[in-house]
């Protein structure tokens, strides 16, 4: 089996200037001494992250009505309290299901 | 269920490779697509492993690449890597806080998996006010980076027998992962700043990468951080009432 040195290498790279971003913040106690109004912004970007990382690109992984029903269906299954895990799960079969019903020549 | 005397440490662990499911769930197919593409591209099956096991960052190795493929020289490579990740930066700073203080070693360690969806799941966990030890979070990175290594290695070797349509439904994990972790912060409340946080996020991504050149590495950053400053101050305004 062949290995491209000049992609290892670039994958080396990459590997340390990845784990430095997420080491950082590990190592300084900086932190610790935030002001009242850096915690709150701290507070709040989980969720503005979260956002971010749903929209747009999800609309690009499948048809966007079936993305769409998916999303619905997920938010529905939270309030209901439903797991994480049997929510995943079963939005993945649903969206399956759907795939292939309308993949359905008519 | 385990047995009365599995001891502590072993029981946070296996909880974690639990709730690793969803994530492991969503990156399986991500992986195979990322395997395929490393064979199209003229690497081995070895090349594409190598850089899942090193890298464990989906869409740097994914840029990286496209743009190797291109013939792109390494620092530019690098520079557009390393700028696409620097999100990580603020995802840590959350999850950093969420820990009891522990060795520099673990902390070393642990730090290498924050991934976005490795992130999510642990402030989920914060948000609900739950301790997070570093057995749990061993155990979450540990399902979370076999998941992405071993789909790339099964997207290198046996990719294109899974049926498209359910690789189709099974990328779209990742997105249902997250829009269930960020449903449920809204519940857990307060409703209102969580809320606008998230739409913010959503909205502003969303408008930075259709009417803007800005890529990922760029526009994410901005949106987390446009999100978190006005749900602060959202925050700020509703305080009483919430």
């Amino acid at each position: 089996m062949t290995i491209n040195s000049t992609w290892i290498i670039l994958s080396v790279g990459l590997m340390g200037g990845t784990w430095l971003l997420r080491g950082l913040p590990f190592f300084t106690t900086v932190l610790d001494r935030l002001p009242r109004r850096a915690e709150l912004f701290l507070q709040m970007v989980p969720a503005a992250a979260l956002g971010a990382l749903v929209f747009p690109d999800s609309l690009t992984a499948a048809p966007p009505p079936v993305v769409a029903s998916a999303l619905v269906l997920t938010v529905f299954l939270t309030f209901r309290r439903t797991s994480l895990t049997v929510t995943v799960m079963a939005v993945v079969l649903c969206t399956w299901a759907i795939l292939a019903v309308i993949s359905i020549p008519a | 269920m385990l047995p009365a005397n599995t001891p502590q440490p072993l029981r946070l662990f296996l909880g974690g490779l639990y709730a690793a499911i969803p994530v492991a769930t969503g990156y399986i197919p991500v992986a195979i697509t990322y395997g395929l593409i490393v064979r199209s591209v003229g690497l081995s099956a070895a090349d594409g492993v190598i850089a899942s096991l090193l890298v464990f960052a989906g869409a740097a190795q994914f840029l990286a690449l496209s743009l190797f493929n291109l013939g792109t020289s390494m620092y530019q490579i690098l520079f557009a890597g390393w700028m696409l990740n620097i999100r990580h930066l603020l995802m840590s700073s959350v999850v950093a806080r969420t820990l009891p203080p522990i060795k520099p070693l673990y902390r070393g360690l642990l730090s290498f998996g924050i991934t976005d969806e490795v992130f999510g799941v642990l402030v989920s966990e914060y948000n609900q006010h739950t301790p997070v030890s570093r057995w749990r979070v061993a155990g979450l990175e540990a399902g979370a980076y076999s998941a992405w290594v071993l789909g790339t290695l099964a997207g290198t070797l046996v990719g294109e027998v899974i049926p498209p349509l359910l690789r189709i439904a099974m990328g779209l994990a990742l997105y249902v992962l997250f829009t269930a972790l960020v449903t449920g912060q809204i519940q857990r409340g307060p409703r209102t700043p969580v809320a606008v946080a998230a739409l913010t996020g959503a909205g502003v991504h969303t408008i930075l990468r259709s009417f803007t050149a800005i890529g990922a590495g760029a526009a994410v950053p901005v949106a987390m951080i446009a999100g978190g400053i006005l749900g602060a101050a959202i925050f700020r305004e509703s305080a009483h009432d919430d």
